[in-house]
């Protein structure tokens, strides 16, 4: 296994080999590693001393079901802290048939290169030929290029123009570009670094086994078992996808509506994963309610979304686009909402930031709620780098700044996903203390049975999903297996000693996500963040929602101890 | 043995005639009601009584309110 260092301002390039010993440092655990060692701090996030880190999971390359994910790491331009964002798609899988575990781009430059990354080692052309254009377009023309067995990351104009809620595709296993590294900006970190794309081409590259077959195989048949057994990832996910959700969190005011202004949204069922589904099936044609964004996964949450004539529109439709495209937007038509979808993936934008930004313009009164035109053209201005487009394209707290409004629903300057914090207190924990900034992904607790409007619990609760998260963020599986999982993790460590042939327990990997936490919680420190960072909104704290008829009323004081009680 | 009522709206997969109303013995613990619509506690369900998420010790009360929702690590 390989690491690849690429210096984008000399267009140069080195290879390391990874130790035995240091195989379980994959996925979010290498890019925090890296970033944390070798990033200063107070780097400029889009200047020369940051690093974009590309890793795969310990388990990325093995096909075992939902394990193909990657993860990208840097110093994030939006938060100003330490970021990871992972994906599923292909490009993981293509970059581990090369051998490598990560690649590590430092440097910038001015111009835009395609990186294109063989077997025997990487070449550099210009990419100002796909510069400008939407990222589907961008990939019919990569196709021509380097043929269509390749896979890749790209960039869209939102990246190039080096907005902060950019972000980077990746192809999924139909070869749509549509699997997003979203969060963070990192798509702004790429495009200063000049990295246009980054091509894996794996042809002739030998096929990588696992090192102990039989005991990979004896774990993974457990494995796929449980994913089997499990209603969630057996059954709803296919059929609804993460949709599914919406009734849910509408029912528990927790459905973000109208710039998080309540929790529940009178025109929901039209934009629910019934609706969804049925819409899909009823259309036909390409459309498909039941997809796997790589090759392998069981769980399939994805969806292929089609127009009227069952021509496909895009891929994936889910819940957190449904959440902050429609319902914070109070746009209850699916096929409005599937457009936002649609454009954000074409300028290559976090679907949840770009939602929550417009969410704030028409707070704003730039725009109504529910003026789904007024926000197809915000988009559309994203798109082509205009003023107010540029505004929208740097997130919801500067478009909150620009516009002298209080009510931004962000946290370390990072805009929160579709769940409002006062109706689910556990993910209100994990908003306000990851050093991730705002996200569900760094500690779900909806799947908890506890009453998630009370108090009690929810600090342990977060805390516990935090670990889970960074567990699953480092294997490169999907974290929606965890409810597969259900902490069994012994059984992971047998996949994962299978695959790469080294021990490794339980406990090394559990011990391995927790330093990871607080290995980020230090880059964060040594970056400026204080206490005071780990808060929700002043008026999210200060206002009840009036769906759940809560409030958010986890003391400060454990706020404040969170990290201090994570014991390693 | 007494009776209440309690109404049930499901919104789970393919399982949504399990909503109604249901003519049940009191007392009786949202645990056992679970079990008896077939349904195995916190893997298949996610169950709010009312407004709340409720604990598998809940005593169901007349004219409660049950949602049967989707247990998902979601979104
Ligand atoms: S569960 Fe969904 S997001 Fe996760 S790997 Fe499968 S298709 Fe991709």
């Amino acid at each position: 296994m390989q690491i690849l260092r690429i210096n984008m301002a000399s267009l140069t390039y080195a290879y390391e080999t990874v130790p035995d010993a240091e195989l379980l440092l994959g996925g979010r655990a290498f890019t925090s590693k890296i970033v944390a060692e070798e990033v200063p701090p107070t780097a400029h996030p889009l200047g020369p001393n940051n690093k974009l880190v590309l890793s795969n999971g310990v388990l990325t390359g093995s096909l075992a079901s939902s394990a193909e994910r990657s993860s990208m790491g840097a110093k994030s331009p939006l938060t100003g802290g330490i970021k990871e964002s992972n994906a599923g798609g292909t490009a993981g899988l293509h970059m581990g048939r090369l051998g490598l575990r990560a690649v590590i781009f430092e440097g910038i430059r001015d111009d835009f290169q395609i990186v294109h990354i063989h077997k025997d080692g990487v070449r550099f052309e210009a990419a100002d030929e796909l510069l400008g254009e939407p990222i589907s377009v961008a990939k019919e023309k990569l196709f021509e290029t380097y043929g269509d067995q390749v896979s890749f990351y790209v960039i869209g104009t939102a990246g190039e123009m080096k907005m902060l809620s950019a972000a980077i595709a990746n192809l999924d296993k139909d070869k749509s570009p549509t699997r997003f590294y979203g969060r963070g900006g990192l798509g702004a970190v790429a495009g200063s670094k000049g990295i246009k794309a980054v091509v894996f081409d794996d042809r002739g590259a030998a096929r990588h086994k696992p090192k102990d077959r039989d005991r990979f195989r004896a774990a993974l048949k457990t494995y796929s078992t449980w994913l089997r057994e499990t209603p969630g990832t057996g059954k709803t996910m296919p059929e609804l996808g993460t949709a599914a959700m919406v009734k849910t969190t509408n029912k528990l005011g927790a459905l973000p509506t109208r710039n998080f202004s309540t929790g529940s949204f009178e025109g929901h069922e039209s934009i629910s994963g019934e609706v969804l589904r049925e819409t899909i099936l009823e259309r036909g044609g390409e459309g498909n309610p039941t997809h796997a964004c790589m090759p392998g996964c069981m769980i399939r949450c994805s969806n292929i979304y089609a127009d009227r004539d069952g021509k496909k529109i895009t891929s994936p439709i889910e819940y957190e686009n449904i959440g902050l495209l429609g319902s914070n937007l109070g746009i209850a038509d699916l096929d409005q909402v599937v457009e936002l979808n649609r454009l954000c993936n074409e300028y290559g934008v976090d679907t949840i930031e770009t939602g929550a930004a417009i969410g704030v313009a028409m707070e704003a009164g730039v725009l109504s709620f529910g003026d789904f035109e007024g926000a197809k053209e915000l988009l559309e201005g994203l798109g082509q780098g205009t003023p107010l487009g540029r505004i929208i394209g740097s997130g919801a707290v500067n478009v909150g700044k620009i516009y002298g409004v209080r009510k931004v629903p962000a946290v370390k300057g990072q805009a929160m996903s579709a769940y409002d914090p006062r109706a689910i207190k556990g993910l209100g924990v994990t908003f306000s203390t990851s050093p991730q900034g705002a996200d569900h992904t760094a500690g779900q607790t909806i799947r908890v049975q506890i009453d998630h409007h009370q108090a009690d619990g929810q600090v342990e609760t977060s805390r516990q999903a935090q670990i889970t998260n960074a567990v699953f963020d480092m294997l490169g599986i999907c974290y929606f297996g965890a409810q597969a999982v259900q902490g069994r993790y012994d059984l992971l460590a047998d996949l994962v000693s299978g695959y790469v042939g080294v021990e490794f327990t339980a406990d090394d990997i559990v011990k391995l996500a927790k330093q990871t936490l607080l290995t980020e919680v230090d880059f964060n420190r040594r970056a400026g963040f204080t206490k005071a960072d780990d808060r929700l909104p002043e008026h999210i704290l200060m206002e009840e929602n009036p769906a759940s008829k809560t409030k958010f009323d986890i003391p400060e004081e454990e706020l404040d101890s969170f990290w201090d009680e994570l014991v390693v | 043995m007494k009776q209440m009522t309690v109404k049930v709206t499901s919104h789970l997969f393919e399982q949504t005639d399990l909503s109604g109303e249901y003519e049940l013995p009191s007392p009786l613990g949202i645990d056992e009601f679970i079990d008896r619509l077939g349904l195995r506690w916190d893997v298949d369900v996610l169950v709010v009584v009312n407004d709340s998420i409720v604990k598998k010790t809940y005593v169901l009360q007349p004219g409660d309110h049950v949602y049967l929702l989707t247990p998902l690590t979601g979104g």
